[in-house]
């Protein structure tokens, strides 16, 4: 069930790690933008997927609630980050964080299992 | 940025990937990143379901590709 999420998550933790150069300040700013950027090219898929017509109406409509908590779960991670960027407290952070990591996971899942099977409309 | 890594990528977003590697290491190698910075970075999740929509629409017919009568008419 959370075989896209984990496996896009270690994917995203191979380049961090292993990827020659990279900085480790801001950790928490990183992270959260590469949630965003990763959450948007999965979008730019499905978007596409449902644009040519292989998407059904139940799935459209799954995914767009679930992209909805996901962009509710990234604004209190922003204002979380800010927060934290300012005061040094983790806590809210952390906190957010998991809240998007779970959003984030769950909109990748239906992405993951709608887009299995491809083929004309 | 290893060549392995990307692969998995492509793996799991499919083509996307080919334009989220390079974003992910611009986030990761910049030197320093500031609240702004990030916040800038973040700024895709604004988009709204329609208008992600209507930006591949955009791009499917700058590229020629005929969309489905369904998909064109609404």
């Amino acid at each position: 069930m959370k075989k896209t999420a984990l496996t896009l998550w270690a994917t995203i933790w191979i380049i961090v790690t292993f990827a020659s150069g990279c900085s480790t300040t801001n950790t928490a700013g990183r992270l959260l933008a590469t949630t965003v950027q990763s959450v948007d090219a999965g979008m730019q898929g499905w978007w596409t997927y449902e644009v040519l017509g292989y998407a059904t109406p139940d799935q459209v409509a799954l995914v767009r609630e679930s992209y909805g908590e996901y962009q509710a779960a990234e604004l209190l991670a922003e204002d979380a980050y800010v927060a934290y960027a300012k005061t040094g407290d983790e806590s809210a952070w952390q906190r957010a964080a998991d809240g998007l990591r779970g959003a984030q996971g769950h909109l990748l899942q239906l992405l993951e299992q709608f887009q299995k099977k491809k083929g004309p409309p | 940025m290893t060549a392995n890594a990307i692969v998995q990528m492509i793996a799991v977003l499919g083509p996307v990937a080919l334009d989220l590697a390079p974003k992910l290491a611009a986030v990761w190698h910049k030197e320093s990143l500031t609240p702004e910075e990030v916040l800038a970075l973040c700024a895709p999740a604004r988009k709204s379901y329609d208008q992600g929509i209507v930006e591949v629409r955009t791009r499917l017919a700058a590229l020629g590709i005929q969309l489905p009568p369904s998909a064109a008419a609404s």
